[in-house]
């Protein structure tokens, strides 16, 4: 039915072009730019310049190649691989240092210590979470408590949730980062809201402490999204 | 014949005082409802009956819809089709409007019109959820303003059971109608005997108190199956017996009183249905709900850089020093610096007044729906390019001229919280929202906003409902509009229209109203100017204390009407209450859009009050003297969403009696409001707009006015920032 609206919006507004010109958006007719930003919509998701689905294989000699650090994140809903940059880092009042990832198209990505503590610019953003009891079990055998995470529903508003977290060591593992193969502890944390649940992945690298592959939930909306530290 | 009149006479006398004491009975339970809303809920919905209301066939069930849902139906068979649009008002109580048209109305007894056609309200009161053991129970008022043909009441119980030995879900329906819904198979009169009849003649409009829950009462019952996701299977026994249409009109023969019906959820929002009705008509239905809450689109907004984080003071005290503030060049650098950053976030710097502790930003938002938005952006602008001994932002919004509100935030706990566990929370709670002053003397202002010159050419559609003989009636043509602003605050605006195409103005009935033709000659309007002056004014509207706020207009104010208009608006930034005062003298324009106008002039102004309960409440009281010169009050209560979305009903009652008004008695109708970046998914701070009336007559008319200050002055106030403070660090 989304796709009978937009189609009819399309079509009244398209059979209705216009024109404006000088002074705020906001006195233009909404007709007439729901007609032009449908369009743009439409030419992208049909156009040439719609994203191709295929995998790109990530050679040591490319990576070497980008300057600064490189996330690779794949969205499960998607399977469309992206890869971001670093734009900050920073120490604040809250434990754990705060790294924040930014993708070709401006979608930001933060990590506490690794752990997804929000998005920005998906639509249903993760606004805000806490990522201690994670941080804490990383180094021991497991751990948990209660874990709040923040987020927007559709509306324009938002909701804290408190999941009830348990966070259980399941062993060692060997994983392949691009061309390196990494010792790591497997953490999974088992988190629950009532009848909602979610299981995040963490790969914590033996030696550094640093997790290094993660699957990650980002909330109702977007879901879980797989995440590689490819270079630090 | 005779007891019929009484009746109404009486009516007449008791349905404004009723109307009123029912709007003051309903206002606290409205605000002690509790909408909360849940992330993860997905509420059961139900499907809905011909009559566009949750049920089975042709009758109800108790389920209510979720809150805030919307829901239009459009059903037909045997030639009468029922066009419905429901809104789950709170979580308990709905409303629905109704157009009706039934065919083959004057095959057998004579009428002026083939096609009946009729609106009609209902209102449904959710008594009891149903819960392990009992079933949920509703109390419903069909039809219930004035002596319609579909007046009816019923009480209605539903109970479901999920795992019986068949797949799917099982929904089992038995109630009580009287009325329409009593009309076969009887039981007795549980609460007296005397209902008025159906009278197609009368004005109508009013609550018949006197009526409801009188008469015969029939039990009904029904069964509906939902055998998986896709598929519903629908059996029910009715108890109306189409008395008219069967009887005396013979639209059609009813055989039986079973119906049954199959229906398939096509989309998550669209459902179609077929049935076998009454042993002898095919009947289709089609059902759509949407909620407000879940745009079409999410809004998705680009990000802005990560907060850009002062160095350590013992570390670089080169970067705290403070030198800068005594050079007005390194100011105005900073004021540029500061507007290309918000211009990336297409905000505009009104003004910024700095020194070396703290900066007052005045900003125009006319991107984000959502203040905190702007205000998060804002604060993030400035502390990307200001000096780091600048520690207290003082963020003011600017709309139309009017400084709405002042959000003050210290640097240091922007910088502390912009990552915390709870950011937006933490923030809100040492953000300060207060007042800000008319003017910012002495500030480094933004030469490039005015004079400002907007223009735009467009097409433009105006729509005519329900007038006896056409449902929708549709104008449409070409619009071109301009806005000069010379200076802050001032406005001269006008707007020319073409028409190309239409047919508003083929309405071949004359007004037959006895007040003078305010707003009757609509289609006369319509007919006489093919290219006509829509609107053409001045208006300055400006602050004249730091809870008050100001307006004077003059010019081609609305088709209708030109004339002067002052207004004057006091709303405090935190307060729920704002009072306001508007007086206009108006002539009426001439019918053809030109500059000449008619004989007709008129005073007419009101006081009004508006109230935001809370919860997404909204409730307005005007009291004052409208176009026609009658003298009376508007009621008007809203549900507002955090997106933007509004729903509203009003009614108006003025000096006029319901026969003077003519059709309808008195003045009411539906407010809809939609936000375009529900549809589009991107920030954009305009929506559309419409009301819908039952029926447009003389009385209760008012003036409409471009720039009212309300809506212009509260959407950068305390709870239009805390709706959606959430959103400060997008």
């Amino acid at each position: 039915m989304k796709h009978l609206a937009t189609g009819l919006l399309l079509i009244a507004s398209l059979a209705l072009t216009g024109c404006a010109g000088g002074g705020r958006e906001a006195e233009r007719s909404p007709l007439f730019s729901a007609g032009s930003t449908l369009f743009t919509i439409l030419k992208a998701r049909t156009g040439p310049e719609a994203p191709a689905k295929g995998k790109v294989t990530v050679t040591r000699a490319l990576l070497d190649k980008t300057p600064g650090a490189v996330l690779q994140v794949v969205p499960e809903k998607t399977g469309l691989q992206d890869f971001l940059q670093r734009v900050a880092q920073r120490s604040d009042g809250t434990p754990g240092t705060v790294e924040v990832w930014q993708s070709s198209d401006q979608i930001q990505v933060i990590l506490r210590e690794g752990v997804l503590v929000g998005t920005k610019g998906l639509g249903g953003d993760m606004r805000s979470a806490e990522a201690q009891t994670v941080i804490a079990a990383r180094d021991g055998q497991g751990g948990g408590g209660e874990r709040l995470i923040t987020l927007a529903r559709l509306d324009g508003t938002a909701q804290t949730v408190p999941y009830a977290c348990d966070v259980t060591h399941l062993g060692s593992e060997t994983i392949q980062i691009v061309d390196r193969r990494l010792s790591a502890r497997h953490f999974r944390e088992d988190c629950a809201y009532g009848e909602t649940t979610f299981s995040n992945d963490y790969w914590v690298e033996a030696g550094t402490g640093k997790i290094r592959r993660s699957r990650q939930w980002a909330g109702p909306q977007f879901g879980y999204m797989a995440i590689d530290l490819l270079k630090d | 014949m005779d007891h019929g009149t009484e009746l109404r006479t009486r009516k007449l006398r008791r349905g404004p005082a009723v109307s009123m004491l029912l709007a003051g009975v309903a206002l606290p339970s409205i605000a002690l409802a509790d909408p909360t809303y849940h992330i993860f809920e997905t509420p059961d919905r139900p499907s809905l009956n011909f009559y566009g209301s949750p049920g089975l066939v042709d009758m109800p069930t108790a389920h209510a819809l979720p809150d805030g849902q919307f829901t239009v139906g459009v059903s037909s068979f045997a030639g009468m089709t029922r066009s419905t649009i429901t809104f789950q008002a709170t979580p308990r109580l709905s409303a629905s409007f109704r157009y009706v048209g039934l065919r083959d109305w004057n095959d057998v007894v004579p009428s002026n019109f083939d096609t009946y056609r009729d609106r009609s309200f209902d209102v449904r009161y959710l008594l009891k959820k149903e819960d392990d053991f009992w079933p949920a129970i509703t109390v419903g008022l069909q039809d219930f303003a004035g002596t319609g043909i579909y007046a009816g009441e019923y009480v209605v119980a539903t109970k479901s059971f999920d795992n019986t030995v068949l797949p799917g879900s099982i929904k089992v329906t038995g109630g009580l109608g009287w009325g329409r819904l009593g009309s076969h198979g009887g039981i007795g009169t549980p609460f007296g005997g005397n209902r008025g009849a159906f009278d197609a003649g009368d004005t109508g409009g009013e609550p018949s108190f006197d009526q409801w829950f009188r008469g015969e009462a029939a039990p009904f019952a029904g069964v509906e199956w939902a055998v998986n996701d896709r598929w519903t299977v629908k059996a029910e026994y009715s108890s109306d017996a189409y008395e008219t249409e069967d009887g005396s009109r013979e639209i059609f023969t009813r055989k039986s009183q079973f119906n049954f019906g199959t229906e398939y959820q096509y989309s998550d929002g669209l459902r179609l249905g077929a049935y076998y009705l009454y042993g002898s008509e095919i009947g289709v239905n089609l059902q759509y709900q949407l909620n407000p809450r879940k745009p079409l689109n999410p809004v998705k907004i680009t990000p802005v850089a990560p907060l850009k984080v002062r160095p350590n003071r013992a570390a670089s005290p080169a970067a705290w020093d403070t030198q800068w503030a005594a050079s007005t060049n390194q100011q105005r650098s900073l004021r540029d610096q500061v507007k290309e950053v918000l211009a990336a976030s297409d905000l505009s710097l009104v003004a910024l007044k700095l020194d070396s502790a703290q900066a007052e930003l005045r900003l125009r938002n006319d991107q984000y729906q959502a203040p905190a938005v702007a205000v998060g952006r804002a604060a993030r602008a400035l502390a990307w390019v200001l000096p780091a001994s600048v520690e207290t932002f003082r963020i003011v919004l600017v709309e139309g001229g009017l400084a709405q509100s002042a959000v003050t935030v210290r640097r240091s706990d922007l910088e502390a919280l912009a990552y915390d566990p709870q950011a937006a929370d933490a923030l809100l709670a040492v953000a300060g929202i207060g007042e800000a002053a008319p003017r910012l003397p002495d500030a480094l202002e933004n030469d490039d906003l005015y004079p400002d010159f907007a223009w735009s050419i467009g097409p433009y559609v105006s729509p005519s409902y329900f007038d006896p003989e056409e449902p929708v009636r549709l104008d449409g043509g070409i619009e071109a509009t301009a806005a000069f602003r010379p200076a802050p605050g001032w406005t001269i605006a006008g707007g020319l229209k073409h028409r190309l195409f239409g047919n508003v103005g083929d309405k071949s009935q004359e007004s037959n109203s006895v007040l003078p033709h305010v707003r009757t000659d609509g289609p006369r309007y319509a007919n006489e100017g093919d290219t006509f002056i829509d609107n053409a004014y001045v208006s300055k509207q400006w602050k004249a204390g730091n809870d008050l706020y100001a307006r004077v207009s003059a010019g081609y104010l609305e088709r209708m009407f030109g004339g002067v208009s002052a207004e004057l608006l006091w709303k405090p930034v935190s307060s729920n209450l704002a009072l306001g005062v508007e007086a206009n003298y108006v002539k009426q324009r001439d019918y053809d859009g030109g500059l000449g106008f008619l004989d007709y002039s008129v005073a007419t102004g009101h006081v009004s009050a508006y109230y935001e309960m809370g919860g997404g409440y909204h409730g307005q009281l005007d009291v004052g003297r409208y176009l026609a010169g009658d003298v009376g009050a508007t009621v008007t209560l809203t549900r507002e969403f955090a997106n933007g979305w509004k729903v509203g009903g009003f009614f108006t009652i003025t000096d006029v009696s319901a026969d003077d008004f003519g059709e309808g008695s008195f003045d009411k109708g539906i407010n809809l409001t939609i936000p375009i970046g529900w549809f589009l998914g991107e920030p954009d701070k305009r929506s559309v707009s419409t009301t819908i009336r039952p029926i447009q007559r003389d009385g209760g008319a008012r003036l409409e006015v471009p720039g009212r200050l309300y809506e212009q002055v509260r959407s950068g106030h305390r709870n239009a920032l805390e709706d959606q403070w959430s959103r400060v660090w997008e």
